[in-house]
């Protein structure tokens, strides 16, 4: 009997977790909660591990959502917003830095350009997290 | 969320990441100041449009009662003026543009939001709007970071 409960609970507990994985929205909100982690980091090889993880989360995201849901604008949308809410964190981060100054001041521009985006189709939108990584590191390894 | 939690949460978050000691007055008034005031822009909402929320009620209408300010514009206004600020006093610049980011983002994960607004009226929500479970979370946001502040204020 306590087998069978035990084995119910088991099923009960996989369904949750496969629900939560094929909800995309899961991973933005992921994706967010580690911008807002990356605040805390100091060490320049912990700032890059947290990038490509925001990275890899925001990539792993959008397959889930195309082999469950298929391609949809409102996703390609949601993500444009959660894209831009990362970056604005990240370079928010590194004020202190004249090269986070300017990685700030793209990113807002980045947010204004995802509005032309929309009303034109027309991608100029700069990945500038991927764009960052070299500096860091460049400065990890030389610096 | 509450105010409270976006206060508490978002100040803790800019003082702790910023390495501020706990007797500069001025920058734990304006991390707390800056969270706060963004809903401000809920009151004009609230009183402009009274009859619609009494009729309808807040719930799943609450999107309807903030500005762009509240959505991507927000964070780029608040992103320049973190640039202008930080041309004087960076660290202030840093208080008061992460306490004000933490609230934008407790907003966009936890309601229904218009990323794209004024432009777009495009509507989104990463989590489904439970009344319970926002409430839930909201308590949790408000003892993690109480305990964290009374930490923080015995050191």
């Amino acid at each position: 009997m306590d087998k069978f409960i035990t084995k119910i609970r088991l099923k009960k507990l996989s369904n949750i977790l496969h629900e939560l994985y094929k909800e995309s929205s899961n991973y933005q909100i992921v994706e967010i909660l580690l911008s807002v982690m990356y605040l805390f980091v100091s060490r320049l090889a912990f700032k890059i591990t947290f990038i490509l993880s925001i990275i890899g989360v925001d990539l792993f995201g959008e397959l889930i959502h195309k082999k469950y849901k298929g391609a949809s604008k409102e996703y390609e949308k949601n993500n444009i917003a959660v894209d831009r809410i990362t970056e604005l964190f990240i370079f928010s981060a590194e004020l202190s830095h004249p090269l986070g100054r300017v990685f700030l001041f793209l990113a807002i521009l980045n947010t204004l350009l995802s509005y032309h985006k929309l009303n034109t189709g027309k991608n100029f939108i700069l990945e500038l997290k991927l764009l960052y990584l070299y500096p860091l590191c460049y400065r990890l390894i030389f610096i | 969320m509450t105010t409270f939690s976006h206060v508490i949460s978002g100040s803790y978050i800019a003082i702790k990441t910023a390495n501020i000691d706990i007797v500069e007055v001025d920058y734990i008034f304006a991390a707390v100041a800056s969270s706060a005031v963004l809903d401000v822009d809920h009151l004009y909402y609230f009183i402009k449009d009274r009859k619609f929320f009494y009729i309808h009620g807040l719930r799943k209408n609450l999107h309807k009662a903030r500005s762009f300010l509240h959505e991507l514009m927000g964070f780029s206004l608040i992103g320049i003026l973190m640039l202008l600020v930080g041309f004087y006093n960076q660290k202030m610049a840093y208080v008061i543009g992460v306490s004000s980011f933490v609230h934008l983002a407790e907003d966009f994960i936890m309601g229904i939001s218009v990323p794209f607004n004024p432009f777009d009226k495009f509507e989104m929500n990463l989590i489904a709007q439970k009344k319970i479970f926002k409430r839930w979370v909201d308590v949790f946001v408000i003892v993690i970071f109480s305990l964290l502040w009374i930490n923080l204020l015995q050191k």
